[in-house]
């Protein structure tokens, strides 16, 4: 069964801060999410409440290697997938370069 | 040839080769402390999680502050996590070499993840999708596409 990802306004201002590429990545993993939720997510955890899913997937790009975690709910027409957030690291500015 | 300038040529020689042994003797146990220093913040890592996991199967609902407390906890670790990096990066460009750097990395993406998520910021977000302030992937596509032309 096919869900439908709905963006808060929180989470889709996390996508457009994101540089062009890893945005276009972003959606097209959102879209694989929708497919498939429960083989891609597993449950949230620290130090957020019961019932999130976390979605984690990595990109390479121009060098770096860039992390994006999605932060979701199940709605409860089981059809919906709420995203409150998406976190975006890229892994060269952990050491200070 | 005076016998005191002979001595104090080889006095300073000794002295070149004692402070090089010097030196690299107290690099090495700079990094042996920042091998210990990353293995520490992994731990209390670790440990914040345990403790978060053991105060939410208590299932505490409301209990704002010490999600707000634990949250300040979180924050503070990454940045030890950054310096703890920042002194490993300096010391590699010198040829130095340290072990766990994955699990050491692994954790701190783990923890930055966490960091990214405020509980405010998501307790806002949450709110925004009860009153409706929302897109659908659709909507969003349309957006950025609408934006780029």
């Amino acid at each position: 069964m096919k869900y439908a990802a709905v963006l808060s306004n929180r989470a889709k201002a996390d996508i457009l801060k994101m540089p062009p590429a890893i945005r276009e990545y972003t959606l097209s993993q959102l879209k694989a999410l929708e497919l498939n939720p429960t083989l891609l997510s597993k449950p949230s955890h620290f130090p957020y409440r019961e019932n999130c899913q976390m979605f984690t997937f990595d990109k390479d790009h121009e060098g770096k290697r860039h992390f994006i975690t999605v932060l979701f709910q199940y709605g409860t027409d089981e059809a919906t997938l709420y995203v409150a957030g998406i976190a975006y690291q890229a892994a060269d500015d952990w050491w200070g370069k | 040839m005076s016998i005191v300038l002979k001595n104090q040529v080889e006095a300073s020689e000794r002295s070149v080769e004692e402070l090089r042994l010097k030196i690299d003797q107290d690099r090495a146990t700079i990094c042996m402390d920042i091998q210990a220093l990353m293995e520490s913040v992994r731990d209390i890592y670790r440990d914040i999680n345990h403790y978060v996991e053991r105060w939410q199967a208590k299932n505490i609902e409301g209990d704002r502050w010490n999600m707000a407390a634990i949250f300040g906890l979180y924050i503070r670790l990454d940045k030890s996590f950054g310096g703890t990096a920042d002194l490993i990066g300096k010391l590699e460009t010198k040829g130095y070499q340290f072990e766990g750097q994955v699990a050491f990395t692994n954790a701190w993406r783990d923890l930055k993840t966490i960091t990214c998520f405020s509980p405010e910021g998501l307790e806002e977000s949450f709110a925004q999708i009860r009153r409706g302030e929302t897109s659908t992937l659709a909507e969003l596509e349309n957006e950025i596409r609408g934006g780029a032309q």
